[in-house]
């Protein structure tokens, strides 16, 4: 009765996610009432819309497949000042995607993340590093993709004067996979049992005080997941196999090692003190194991709110 | 002739002291002559400034009154924003900076006319700040980078702010000669570079008009930004 375990799943995860949102719902409103005294309150929203030309990372052409998708998120919860120059963040993290196309990408995700951030000395110019690590569930429409992700950051930066901010930052992402059957004897199920390490350097110019311009840089190290058609030399690489049926009756999903870079750049206008219109434009070169590389591009816009 | 000499000096006496006190009295009204400086700001684009500070110093050097120096001067913190943006004051002056946000802010200022700093704190127990010496003093909070202020300390008690209008009026000057200047956070040409001389006879204003190029306007930016690349 698989079809049956598949709705109990989902009526758990539906469950565990309305358990969620209603915490995250409470935090908000009693963090809005009357934050705790000494600590101020967190309360940000997204709403954006994105173009990915290659939703599925394929590497032949004819795996490429471009969608548009919605994404809503929040985070609310408190920033908790330890003294002069640091503090901790503790917020709730809530982001919901919703695909054009490939619907089965539709996913929640919900999770904390705890910071701490340090700036050595006084002044918007001050040196300052900062830690945090979240924890996220994800739930997505098709549920091969279900799981855990884990995040841990090390940031630093420094504002060289009011126009120009300069940053760095090292990732390490771990995502566990619920689905773990395997599709092939002898070669595991769990595609989306993913690490990864990350470095990206960051320059933000602020041309006026409401437009930001920011371009990053990043270089990544770790797995990724490629959904092709069945493909040999692929399958020789492969760390992992399922089929996935998001994309199609024949196709696979194969977990790969590769070396990633990203190039971003990003516009953003302020439309009053608390919120902007951000448009970024991302591409993403991936170079796997046995010459498995694919590019992709994104176009993001997004509004920002933050209280 | 002694009783002739004596009734004149006496009529002299009579006629001289009330003649001294009108003199007097006109002497103090000229003195006392409430001229005014009428100031426009503008920008290089014909725009009214804003929060520009003008300062008519005197050529003759006088002592602030009294109602000048007792001058309440508060620098609020709301909505995690220094209220007002720029706040003139007269040197000697101490400052309050009360807190009127429901989170701690940590106020601070690098500025060599003043450095200090007012660690963590919320609603009003941060002690006055005292500006013993002439110039700017930006104020920011270490908590919130966006958050920044001027005080400006003037050595003279005459000064004024502009409104939304780039119009301020100066009242209340002595007749004399002045040396009128203009300030902005944003100005690009030095201060002294504006200075106009305006001579406050008993009677008339000085009307002047100031074309100030501004800086573009490049403080921290409070406003929310997507940062950070994401990997898909």
């Amino acid at each position: 009765m698989p079809h049956s375990r598949a709705a109990r799943c989902r009526g758990y995860n539906v469950r565990r996610f309305g358990a969620g949102a209603a915490a995250l719902a409470w935090l908000a409103a009693a963090t809005a009432a009357d934050p705790v005294a000494s600590t101020e309150r967190v309360a940000d929203f997204e709403a954006g819309i994105t173009y990915d030309n290659n939703l599925g990372n394929g590497h032949f052409r004819s795996d490429i497949r471009g969608d548009f998708f919605a994404t809503a998120a929040t985070s609310q919860g408190l920033f908790f000042p330890l003294g002069d120059s640091d503090g901790v963040t503790l917020t709730g993290d809530l982001r919901a995607q919703a695909f054009d196309r490939f619907d089965g990408m539709n996913n929640l995700s919900l999770g904390p993340t705890l910071g701490y951030r340090r700036k050595f000395g006084l002044g918007s110019t001050a040196p300052w590093v900062a830690v945090s690590a979240s924890a996220a569930r994800l739930d997505f429409q098709n549920s091969i993709r279900n799981g855990w992700q884990y995040d841990a950051a090390l940031r630093a930066g420094r504002r060289i004067d009011q126009q120009w901010d300069v940053s760095a930052e090292f990732r390490y992402e771990r995502r566990t996979a619920d689905h773990d059957a395997p599709l092939v004897p002898g070669i595991p199920g769990d595609v989306f049992d993913i690490r990864g390490r990350s470095l990206a350097l960051n320059a933000d110019y602020a041309w006026t005080e409401k437009t930001l311009f920011s371009l990053s840089y990043g270089y990544r190290n770790g797995d990724v997941v490629s959904t092709t058609r069945p493909n040999f030399s692929i399958f020789r690489s492969s760390a992992a196999i399922a089929a996935d049926p998001v994309f199609g009756d024949d196709a696979f999903a194969y977990r790969l090692y590769a070396a990633t870079q990203l190039l971003a750049l990003r516009a953003s206008q302020a439309l009053g003190s608390n919120s902007s219109l951000n448009l970024g434009l991302q591409r993403q070169l991936s170079r796997g194991d046995g010459g498995n590389n694919y590019a992709k591009n994104l176009v993001e816009l997004t509004y920002l709110h933050s209280f | 002739m002694d009783l002739k000499a004596t009734s004149y000096r006496r009529r002299l006496v009579e006629f001289a002291w009330p003649a001294g006190a009108a003199l007097w009295l006109m002497l103090a009204a000229a003195q006392a002559y409430a001229g005014e400086v009428h100031a426009r700001i503008v920008d290089q684009s014909g725009n009214p400034v804003e929060d520009a500070v003008v300062i008519a110093k005197p050529s003759v050097a006088e002592s602030p009154s009294a109602a000048a120096r007792a001058a309440d001067n508060v620098v609020d913190q709301i909505d995690k924003e220094f209220v007002p943006y720029v706040k003139a004051v007269l040197i000697g002056s101490q400052v309050r900076f009360p807190n009127k946000d429901n989170i701690r802010h940590h106020v601070y200022s690098f500025s060599p006319p003043k450095k200090f700093e007012l660690p963590l704190y919320s609603g009003t127990t941060a002690p006055p700040v005292l500006f013993d010496k002439p110039g700017v003093v930006v104020l920011g909070c270490n908590i919130h980078d966006w958050m920044i202020g001027y005080i400006y300390v003037a050595e003279t008690q005459h000064f004024g702010q502009s409104g939304k209008d780039g119009q301020v009026t100066l009242k209340g000057l002595p007749a004399g000669t002045y040396a009128v200047r203009v300030w902005h956070p944003r100005m690009k040409q030095d201060e002294q570079a504006t200075v106009k001389t305006a001579t406050l006879a008993a009677a008339g204003d000085f009307d002047a008009e100031w074309r100030i190029d501004l800086n573009p306007d490049t403080r921290v930016r409070r406003a929310p930004a997507a940062g950070g690349g994401r990997y898909h």
